[in-house]
């Protein structure tokens, strides 16, 4: 009778500390905060439980905008930090631009900036250093509308256009990147997202229930408290990037990964499929090989099948997973601490060294790329060298 | 054989239910005086505030104040008192010196009363000179008459300038600016009793309607009154529905308009004032966006809003919904796909407890708080079901 209670209490105890602790991300907090009835407020701002009020962006003599929601500027409205407030890993909000400058650091995972980093930089007049979306920035001054590496195809089969681009990038839509692109209003491709039920596993099936609503892809995201959305990131508390170990440059089945998110707009920095893209020396989709000599550098592609060993000294003895050059996996079920070079967790993604929204530095780089200096006595495992460990 | 067919008709009208059409009762002298000049005074009665409208007499235990506050108050009952030989008075405004903790379906002016709640986003601002603090007219306005001070704009000063069929209208502010044809004898139902109001005749529901002049003279509001004004506030029970169990109010799904065009019900009188509210409730060209709360639009049988009033689809007077049609028979249940919500399904017109006359605090409903299995879903989430999981 004692061992069964002490069994009992063993596994209540062990039910409790063991239960997933992966909260739902869905939102939480007052409705207040990002909702307005009629968008007429006076004055204009929401009370909260305490009696503080906090006046919202924007003014009620602006345009009601979708979803009833407060601020202006669209979906940036609320995603950017207002003055004297930047992400702390624990808020309700993900902050994807700041009105004071933020601390990017020298890699985005030391100072308060997220995984995808900040618009901060392209919103203010540096084109090289994010995505110029609607709301942030105005059109790209090197580039004008056309996403490098577009591949039309692929893109028009996906309702991008067949030609050149008329429309810049959007957050959302049929021109953004979250949520569901058949939809043409941002706020329409995000219904059903921040409301949704994100319980892990993500399957990609609805904008709530596929990565950071990137409609399609999955992935784990990171929701710890004080490192949501990967503020200050660690070998163990991270997203983890769903990525295929490819044995072809070819989208077909590499459809969930965040990869993918990306070729739809520089499809051809990820696939030879159609004419314009080659990743490796030695022809088009099917036929080319996926190895080195590279032409342009592999994503969806695992280091373990790379022809040099120097990929498997990654990050150093252990090969501890490293947030500054993050490596996608096959299984996204759980954190992977330590690379194992098995075949499916050593995934080279393009946000292995690019993020999303922007950085601090050019083409939207996590790290200065041109302080890589090769050929040092010791190569520092640093930036490029994490991955490129004996040049 | 005659004689028994004639003695037989006469105990058949004797013995026939009879129900009086005449909505107060009691003596008149309980709200009526001639000349406002009786010696002695009647102690009932507020002395030198006279004489006034209609023949009105003020209650000495209301608040000082217009003939319609002076009897709609009381200092001890936030419900109804009995005037008089049973003639229930339903209390619109409470002046005790604490907020009351019960009220009727149209809530109380406690809370927007200078001197005692004080705050203007709390009710309409109906006493005189007591103007709204921050805003200068009625938010959302789509109408005004042209003139000065009329109650599309503000409801605090007297119209003014009014001319023709319209000028019966100078003076009046206040609750006049809701209740333009208040018929305390039309042919509706006795007072203390339920019943569907549908006509002009029987002084429309709540006697709200539309103004003398102009295209809207002819138009009101339709629906059910419940006997005691639902009193009781904000604790009534969900799914209780027959007569006698809450008001029952009409609802039209009607877009691209303001007005009694939109049909006789509250949401369509609603926009006489605030227009703008249910006019620009989605944005344009872009097909079902919602860019203001819907109100007087069918509440989705699909998603969330499938589960409003929970599994029972329980009725629920704190958050009401609109019918299509109303009866004498009130809903126990709400059902999605046919039932509207509404202006009243989130505000109380005369005054509540909470900013924007809502009829629940909104700084209290907090998305994803996880309230666990079997909690009631009130509030927001009376229809948004699966927000605050």
């Amino acid at each position: 009778m004692k061992n069964k209670k002490l069994l009992f209490t063993i596994v209540f105890l062990g039910a409790i500390l063991f239960s997933s602790s992966a909260a739902m991300a869905k939102v939480q907090g007052l409705c207040a905060q990002c909702h307005t009835m009629h968008h007429s407020q006076s004055p204009w701002g929401w009370t909260d439980g305490g009696g503080a009020f906090t006046e919202w962006p924007g003014t009620a003599d602006e345009t009601p905008l979708g979803a009833l929601l407060v601020g202006s500027g669209g979906c940036i409205g609320c995603h950017t930090a207002p003055a004297g407030i930047q992400n702390d890993g624990t808020g309700v909000i993900p902050y994807v631009d700041q009105t004071t400058l933020p601390n990017y650091g020298a890699t985005g995972t030391e100072g308060n900036t997220l995984a995808g980093g900040t618009f901060y930089f392209v919103r203010n007049g540096d084109d090289t250093k994010g995505h110029n979306v609607v709301g942030v920035a105005a059109q790209d001054g090197n580039l004008a509308l056309q996403p490098p590496g577009y591949d039309s195809t692929l893109g028009n089969s996906l309702g991008l256009p067949a030609g050149a681009w008329t429309d810049q990038l959007t957050c959302a839509g049929t021109v953004g990147c979250h949520g569901d692109h058949t939809e043409s209003d941002p706020f329409g491709a995000v219904r059903g997202g921040h409301h949704g039920d994100d319980t892990p596993p993500l399957d990609g099936s609805t904008v709530a229930k596929s990565y950071r609503f990137l409609l399609g892809i999955t992935g784990l995201e990171c929701k710890t408290d004080g490192h949501k959305w990967e503020h200050q990131p660690t070998s163990t508390i991270h997203n983890q990037y769903k990525g295929i170990d490819r044995a072809g440059d070819i989208y077909a089945g590499s459809e969930e990964s965040i990869n993918y998110l990306c070729a739809q707009c520089h499809g051809f920095f990820h696939s030879a499929d159609n004419n314009g893209g080659d990743l490796a020396t030695g022809g088009t989709a099917g036929t080319a090989s996926f190895i080195s000599p590279w032409v342009r550098h592999p994503t969806d592609f695992d280091m373990t099948n790379a022809s040099t060993g120097e990929y498997a000294n990654y990050n150093g003895a252990g090969n501890a997973y490293n947030p500054i050059a993050p490596l996608a996996s096959e299984t996204v079920d759980t954190v992977i601490s330590t690379i194992t070079f098995g075949g499916t967790d050593a995934i080279v993604s393009c946000v292995s060294c690019h993020r999303a929204h922007g950085t601090d530095w050019a083409d939207l780089l996590r790290w200065d790329y041109s302080t890589m200096d090769a050929g040092q006595a010791v190569t520092p495992n640093e930036g490029c060298f994490i991955c490129h460990t004996t040049k | 054989m005659k004689k028994y067919m004639v003695f037989g008709i006469f105990l058949s009208l004797i013995f026939t239910p009879f129900t009086a059409p005449a909505a107060v009762k009691g003596k008149c002298y309980n709200c009526h005086a001639m000349h406002y000049s009786q010696s002695p005074f009647p102690n009932n009665w507020h002395a030198g505030e006279g004489p006034n409208n209609y023949l009105l007499a003020k209650p000495s235990s209301g608040f000082h104040c217009s003939p319609c506050v002076s009897c709609h108050s009381s200092q001890t009952s936030s419900t109804y008192y009995d005037l008089g030989d049973g003639c229930m008075v339903p209390v619109v405004f409470y002046f005790g010196a604490s907020e009351p903790t019960e009220y009727l379906a149209g809530g109380n002016f406690w809370w927007v009363k200078d001197g005692l709640g004080g705050d203007d986003t709390k009710g309409h601002n109906v006493f005189e000179n007591e103007g709204d603090d921050y805003l200068t007219e009625a938010p959302g306005g789509k109408v005004g008459c042209g003139q000065t001070n009329t109650c599309h704009v503000n409801l605090h000063l007297p119209v003014e300038g009014m001319m023709g069929d319209g000028a019966v209208l100078n003076g009046k502010y206040g609750c006049e600016g809701c209740h333009i044809k208040v018929r305390h004898h039309a042919k509706d139902h006795p007072n203390f009793e339920s019943g569907y109001v549908s006509t002009e005749d029987q002084g429309w529901y709540r006697f709200l309607c539309g103004h003398v002049g102009g295209a809207a003279q002819n138009f009101g509001v339709e629906g059910y009154e419940d006997n005691d004004w639902e009193a009781g506030h904000p604790n009534l029970p969900q799914g209780t529905g027959g007569p006698d169990s809450h008001n029952e109010y009409l609802g039209q799904e009607f877009s691209g308009s303001w007005g009694f065009s939109l049909g006789p019900t509250t949401t369509a009188f609603c926009t006489g004032c605030h227009g703008d509210f249910h006019l620009s409730q989605k944005e344009k060209g872009s097909g079902d966006a919602w860019i203001r709360h819907p109100s007087d639009s069918v509440i989705p049988n699909t998603g969330e809003y499938a589960d409003t009033g929970g599994p029972g689809h329980l009725y629920d007077p704190l958050s009401p919904v609109a019918k299509p049609t109303v009866d004498n028979n009130p809903d126990s249940t709400v059902i999605p796909g046919t039932d509207m919500v509404m202006c009243l399904s989130c505000h109380r017109p005369h005054g509540s407890p909470y900013p924007d006359m809502l009829r629940w605090d909104y700084a209290q409903q907090i998305s994803g708080s996880d309230p666990g299995e079997g909690t009631l879903d009130q509030g927001c989430f009376y229809c948004h079901t699966t927000k605050d999981n």
